[in-house]
């Protein structure tokens, strides 16, 4: 283990003191902004090192890179579109609930897992578990909604929880 | 046969149906035994479902951010990803009681709340101080004739500023406490409202329709209940003082499910217990609130319980047998 351990953390600097400078450069490129592209390069990093199957079996370390600095350049275009959405419904509340800035980064949180929780899932399934737990329907109330039974509804809701633990599972491991 | 996902996926739906039914509620707790897999498994299924419940105030927005978000996720589908570590330890940090215990509508809509185990002291536009210990919430409501706080649930600490034009009034469904002097503290517990004077006095107007007014003056405790004003008794307002810098709870002849109460607000995590079985005890004691799991532990030191830990988001506190 340690043997093992020693030749990951080698891989992983010699892919830091390689590739770091054309990464940033290329992250600068696209993001206009030395500041984003030096935080981006290190959450690529980041998220090598948590993936540590990936760092032992990677074949072309640029390509590899780039791949996963386009996900987290995703991740921030979904959490952006997110917060933006979700300010904009709680402004339109207005001073009914006036969030602090450490709420709203909470929520977007939430609200950023919750999203990719669902991704993936077929339609009826996930409108039954977000009517049974964001808004609190009943199982007949949701099965009326959606034009199925009551039975449908429940295996919709075990499907939606199973994967929830299968997503939230994998993500575990990772770490 | 299936798999642990699909049985703790059926159980979590069983209980929303069966949660009040003792003989259900046993079984479930055997299978959480079986194996720590199982409690693990509900405990990424809660913290989900957790989540949610806690956007229903705000379902319209969350429906819609959570639509763009996946929306975008289509957009770019080639891109696949995990969820990322920092998004799994919000979760994970919920609080995750069984949805059963959801937060009412009425906290995630209050002007002031804390969530479990957090404290926040604010100052009122009077220029009142108020603090809040774990798991309350409070509706602020001042106009130019009067203060009025409602105390929808927790415990909170005031420091009144004077102002004689303006009465200040604490309400909860056992009555109102209108504030003669100056600090005091009011707790709402499920039965009872209780009132302790720490400097000068109130008076109380209870709810009960036939029940007088009662004076309460400092080093005064009592409990306003659907009966009206009783439990007249002495406190110490310096260890109650104390007890608020330090985050302890000091409490006299209390109910022991009242006292496992006070401590599931503290308690990050599903805190479940006999209500009825464990009213039976009177608990006099001083407990570090910050630190849930040590008071329960002192608290089995001196009762007859045992305490149960099923994963550190789940523990059981039962009789012994």
């Amino acid at each position: 283990m340690p043997a093992n351990e020693r030749a990951l953390q080698q891989t992983l600097h010699s892919l830091y003191s390689e590739h770091h400078g054309w990464l940033f450069s290329w992250l600068r490129k696209k993001l206009g902004c030395p500041h984003a592209a030096a935080d981006l390069m290190q959450d690529t990093f980041t998220r090598i090192l948590v993936s540590r199957d990936a760092l032992l079996t990677m074949r072309e370390p640029r390509a590899y890179l780039t791949t996963t600095a386009k996900h987290l350049l995703l991740n921030q275009a979904r959490r952006r579109v997110i917060e933006e959405t979700y300010l904009a419904g709680v402004m339109a509340m207005g001073e009914v609930y006036a969030p602090s800035a450490e709420q709203v980064a909470s929520a977007v949180e939430a609200l950023e897992h919750i999203s990719h929780m669902l991704q993936g899932l077929a339609h009826k399934p996930r409108e039954a578990f977000l009517m049974r737990y964001l808004d609190g329907m009943s199982h007949a109330e949701i099965a009326d909604n959606l034009q199925v039974s009551v039975r449908m509804v429940q295996k919709y809701l075990m499907s939606v929880l199973v994967h929830c633990h299968t997503v939230l599972g994998e993500s575990e491991s990772q770490a | 046969m299936t798999t642990v996902a699909e049985q703790a996926a059926e159980w979590l739906l069983r209980l929303e149906e069966d949660a009040q039914d003792p003989a259900v509620n046993a079984e479930f707790q055997e299978w959480l035994a079986l194996d720590p897999a199982h409690a693990k498994a509900v405990q990424l299924m809660q913290g989900m479902i957790a989540s949610l419940e806690g956007f229903r105030p705000q379902s319209g927005v969350a429906h819609q951010a959570i639509q763009a978000g996946i929306q975008q996720d289509k957009r770019r589908k080639q891109f696949k990803r995990g969820a990322s570590l920092l998004a799994l330890l919000f979760v994970l940090a919920l609080p995750a009681r069984l949805m059963l215990e959801a937060y009412p509508l009425s906290y995630w809509l209050s002007d002031i709340h804390t969530a479990t185990a957090e404290w926040q002291s604010s100052v009122l536009p009077d220029q009142s101080q108020i603090t809040l210990n774990g798991h309350t919430a409070v509706d602020v409501d001042f106009t130019t004739h009067r203060r009025v706080l409602t105390l929808l649930q927790g415990e909170i600490l005031i420091d009144v500023a004077k102002d004689a034009s303006r009465p200040f009034v604490v309400k909860t469904e056992h009555g109102s406490i209108t504030a003669l002097g100056t600090r005091f503290v009011v707790g709402r517990h499920r039965h009872s409202t209780e009132v302790l004077m720490l400097e000068s006095k109130v008076n109380i107007k209870p709810e009960a329709p036939s029940d007088r007014q009662a004076v309460v003056k400092q080093g005064e405790g009592v409990n306003v209940t659907s009966q009206g004003v009783e439990g007249l008794h002495a406190i110490d307002p310096d260890s109650i003082n104390d007890a608020w810098k330090l985050h302890q709870l000091v409490v006299q002849s209390q109910p022991l499910s009242d006292v496992l109460a006070t401590l599931a607000r503290h308690h990050k995590g599903y805190l479940r217990y006999d209500e009825a079985a464990l009213s039976q005890y009177q608990v006099s004691a001083v407990l570090p609130l910050d630190e849930p799991e040590r008071a329960l532990a002192l608290l089995a030191e001196s009762f007859p319980i045992k305490v149960q830990q099923f994963t550190p988001w789940m523990v059981s506190v039962n009789l012994k047998p």
